[in-house]
């Protein structure tokens, strides 16, 4: 059987489906094949479901420290974890609706089945009925990524699970230890420790989130410790074994020496590897750079006609990267103009308790590219609004060109700062300065209020904090 | 008290102008002499000096409007002064206002510090800023961003471009001069100074049809030829050489060359210094055209130096290297310097010092089987000889046929400094030593004595 399509998308996570949308609203005929469920890993086994279950650790937190504001608990209160994940499912199963439901909306053809580049224009779709071929002008690879095995002598009979069984968990650990010191593990982290088991988190770099700024890291490990979880940083699990209560054994090399760690369950939470195989990407000659697709700016692979986005490009793995993405590949595709993703105005999000959130460089890295660096930081504990939900910390910090005022980064360690960051998404998508920025009016009472003073902060001349004392978040 | 700002007489016939972008905001202290708006008028778009000195106290004509000559446009306050101003009404964009109407009538106090209203110009406040950093006009811009909004990328290639223009101009008399030629090099239709606005094809092009983004070579040159075409009116003179005895002097001076320099000498080379004895001798050829917005700062330039610039065709574009000083070089020199240059150019090794300064330059498509064509000119250089193939063919001597080898020299020139008499005298002479087999090749030789008899 054989179908002719004007775009043939592999793969409907966050990359895949909205690209088939934009396609859809280009006025394309479009296929979106899938081996799974729409929605990709982020819907169904990273970003929605975590969040689900960290809003379930979120509550337990505020009932936990109701007492402080007023409201006393008569009893006690305690997880039911077949709950959390029936609410979990829900969310999931809900979105994963809408995104049929848009599909069918915009006349997205879905196709079930496993999809592969077979020949020019060519995308043979393996299905459990047989097999058909998809002939379509343009091809959109947008298969994702997976978590990577670790590569640890004796991970092969630990505990070891990855994050999608971590999801599905049947009970609460007693112990849990996460390598990986990124998102997910400070996320798991969160979960389990919310949920009641010992947790220790590893990042073999030497310190957590060792993609954001060094402030908002180290203010990361001290909020963490504080709450009890055990952080281990310049640490690289180096042997796992079992011991004879069924638990793991695990040796980290530190520089201080090697530590033991034994916990229950060994989550891996380090890195990720593009879904290539059996793709079929020899028969056409798409070109990848260490197992990842390469693209250029506007997502084109080598061969002509054929586009990749998202993670198997291996560039900015996040949804909504892959998403933009998705928009710019089926919008060059179609010969429109089109604005390229630009790695440095995509914000990052870690949904620790006290959230973070960040777009563009770091300070460090600021300095290295040869900026004249100017930063403002702003602590919540001065914001009104962030003092009447409790104990505050954190801050928001900003990176400026010093002659043009241009935002180069800014980082966020504080209640709702994964909504707060988008103001400065705005800013720099728009190309706003400190100067135009100063002079946006900012609700009171809110937190965005803080987004105001740090932008003053740049400038020398914050309100709401004494001018040149350091701030201490 | 304040001072008004009027609509100036830009040019002989200009009874109106449109203000199309105010360079200050109000509130903002302005020198005499500072840029102080742009007025578009039916010829062109100029910048506009303060003609006093102050703080801009009201804008009284917005950006888009008509405004007769002579008419109040805005007010300056003399320093020191409290900002009483006069309140006319605003002219709104795109409206007219009465002629002569310049008495300043006092009124209510105007908002200070409010920015100007945004313009044509549509880009993002960081790339103003950039641009009012460099002093970059981006009027006339099309932006990469969305929508086709200006966007940093966008000022830091004009910036990229203009670096290379500017010193491509050896050491114009002013820099506006320089820069009128960079802003007309970005994407700015003949004399308008608006967007070109060139409608993107149609989506779903055709089957077999894709797109690549375009090299910066490509984009270079695409931009200095639209600036060529559209800003410089050019003509062209052109004639036949006999070149029966410039081929035997070339025969006679190859073992020389080859011995001498390790060269292998051609009619390009014989051309080059033949083209640099007539430059020395028509200096007006050997010139720049420095434009600027007025009599006062538009300028002849002449070279006492001559830098041949010698178009050389690479797989995916062109590049001009130059030969400098080539005045001070004899024939065999040139032979070996044009011969190193054309292989740096094609495999990529020429220097941006190489590629500059050029006073005058030769496209020779003769190699390529092409009899006759016309070269566009390489501002802001007043000429460039196209150089088509040497063949044999019947010619006309005395009242007989006779089969001769001739080659076509076409010269184009620009006729806002170069008038047809000039051009014709030059490539007459050319055509004259050339024919006359007694180009004197060594250094130092000089050709007037030659043309002169020819």
């Amino acid at each position: 059987m054989r179908q002719k399509f004007d775009m043939a998308i592999i793969g409907a996570g966050p990359g895949g489906y909205v690209a088939a949308i934009r396609a859809a609203q280009l006025g394309s005929r479009v296929a979106l094949v899938e081996e799974a469920q729409l929605g990709g890993t982020c819907l169904n086994r990273g970003c929605i479901p975590t969040k689900a279950l960290l809003h379930t650790a979120e509550v337990m937190h505020t009932l936990a420290s109701a007492g402080e504001f007023g409201v006393v608990m008569e009893g006690s209160f305690h997880l039911d974890l077949g709950r959390a994940l029936k609410h979990k499912e829900k969310v999931v199963s809900q979105l994963r609706r809408g995104v049929e439901h848009l599909m069918a909306a915009n006349g997205v053809e879905v196709i079930p089945g496993r999809g592969r580049l077979a020949g020019t224009g060519k995308v043979a779709v393996t299905a459990p009925g047989g097999e058909l071929v998809v002939e379509a002008d343009k091809i959109v690879i947008a298969t994702g990524s997976r978590p990577a095995a670790l590569p640890v002598p004796g991970a092969g009979e630990a505990a070891v699970i990855d994050s999608d069984a971590a999801l599905a968990m049947a009970a609460v650990p007693e112990s849990v230890l996460i390598i990986g010191g990124g998102a997910v593990g400070i996320e798991f982290a969160n979960i389990y420790h919310a949920f009641g088991a010992q947790v220790t988190l590893v990042e073999m770099l030497p310190r957590l989130a060792p993609g954001e700024d060094e402030e908002i890291s180290a203010l990361l490990a001290q909020e963490l410790r504080g709450r009890g979880i055990t952080v281990h940083t310049g640490a690289k699990a180096s042997l796992f074994k079992r011991d004879s209560g069924g638990k793991t054994v695990a040796t980290l090399s530190t520089s201080q020496g090697d530590v033991q760690v034994i916990a229950d369950v060994v989550l891996a939470a380090a890195g990720r590897r593009p879904n290539t195989e059996g793709l079929g990407l020899e028969t056409v000659g798409v070109a990848t750079g260490r197992g990842w697709i390469t693209t250029d700016d506007y997502q084109r692979t080598n061969v002509p006609g054929i586009y990749a986005v998202g993670d198997v490009t291996g560039r900015t793995l996040l949804a909504h990267a892959a998403s933009m993405g998705g928009v710019v590949a089926v919008e060059h595709a179609a010969g429109q103009h089109t604005v390229p993703l630009d790695p440095s105005r995509v914000p990052r999000c870690i949904f620790n308790r006290t959230e973070i959130a960040s777009i563009g460089l770091t300070e460090a890295q600021a300095r290295e590219q040869g900026h004249r660096v100017a930063t403002g930081k702003f602590p919540f504990s001065a914001n009104g609004r962030a003092i009447t939900m409790g104990p505050t910390g954190g801050m928001v910090k900003v990176v400026a060109a010093e002659d043009t005022g241009e935002l180069l980064g800014v980082h966020i360690i504080g209640p709702q700062a994964s909504s707060l960051i988008m103001e400065a998404g705005v800013a720099m998508t728009l190309e706003s300065t400190l100067e135009e920025l100063t002079s946006v009016v900012h609700p009171h009472p809110t937190l965005t209020e803080a987004m105001e003073e740090v932008f003053l902060a740049a400038l020398g001349r914050p309100v709401h904090i004494p001018r040149g004392r350091s701030v201490k978040a | 008290m304040a001072v008004p700002i009027l609509m100036p007489k830009l040019g002989l016939t200009m009874d109106e102008g449109i203000v199309i972008r105010w360079l200050k905001t109000v509130g903002e202290p302005v020198q005499k002499g500072e840029p102080l708006l742009e007025v578009e008028t039916d010829k062109s778009a100029v910048e506009v000096e303060s003609s006093a000195s102050g703080v801009l106290l009201q804008i009284v004509a917005g950006e888009g409007a008509k405004v007769p000559v002579g008419a109040t446009i805005a007010y300056l306050a003399e320093e020191g002064e409290e900002a009483a101003a006069p309140g006319r009404e605003k002219i709104p964009a795109g409206e007219s206002a009465p002629a002569g109407e310049n008495t300043p009538v006092r009124g209510s106090a105007p908002a200070g510090g409010s920015k100007p209203a945004v313009g044509r110009v549509k880009a993002s406040p960081l790339a103003r800023k950039l641009a009012g950093q460099a002093g970059l006009n981006l009027a006339g811009v099309v932006g990469s961003g969305p929508g086709h909004r200006i966007v940093k990328k966008d000022v830091l290639r004009l910036l990229e471009d203009r670096r290379t223009v500017v010193s491509q101009l050896a050491a114009p008399p002013t820099p506006r001069a320089a820069f009128e030629a960079i802003a007309g090099s970005t994407a700015v239709a003949p004399g308008t100074q608006k967007p070109v606005s060139i409608a993107p094809p149609s989506m779903g092009h055709g089957e077999g049809s894709y797109r690549e983004p375009v090299t910066r070579m490509r984009k270079a040159i695409a931009d200095r030829m639209l600036y060529s075409t559209s800003r410089i009116p050019q003509f062209f003179v052109s004639l036949e050489v006999e070149l029966s005895r410039a081929l035997s002097q070339i025969e006679a001076l190859t073992p020389e060359v080859q011995n001498g320099y390790g060269a292998k000498l051609s009619v390009t080379d014989l051309l080059i210094l033949a083209t640099v004895r007539c430059l020395q001798k028509h200096r007006e050829m050997n010139a720049y055209y420095l434009a600027g917005e007025s009599l006062q700062d538009t300028f002849i330039e002449y070279h006492d130096f001559v830098n041949i610039g010698v178009a050389v065709a690479l797989p995916h574009g062109l590049l001009v290297p130059v030969i400098p000083h080539v005045e001070q070089k004899g024939l065999g020199e040139i032979a070996i310097v044009r011969a190193e240059a054309v292989r740096k150019a094609r495999e990529g090794r020429l220097g941006m010092d190489e590629l500059q300064g050029g006073t005058f330059t030769i496209s020779n498509m003769g190699g390529m089987g092409i009899d006759h064509f016309q070269a566009i000119i390489n501002p802001p250089e007043a000429g460039i000889l196209a150089v088509g193939r040497a063949r044999k063919k019947p010619v006309v001597v005395g009242d007989a046929i006779a089969i001769r080898p001739v080659l076509e020299l076409k010269l184009t020139a620009d006729h806002r400094m170069i008038d047809g008499a000039t051009a014709a005298a030059f490539l007459k002479d050319l055509a004259t030593l050339l024919e006359s087999g007694r180009l004197d090749v060594t250094y130092g030789g000089v050709g007037d004595g030659d043309v002169a008899e020819g």
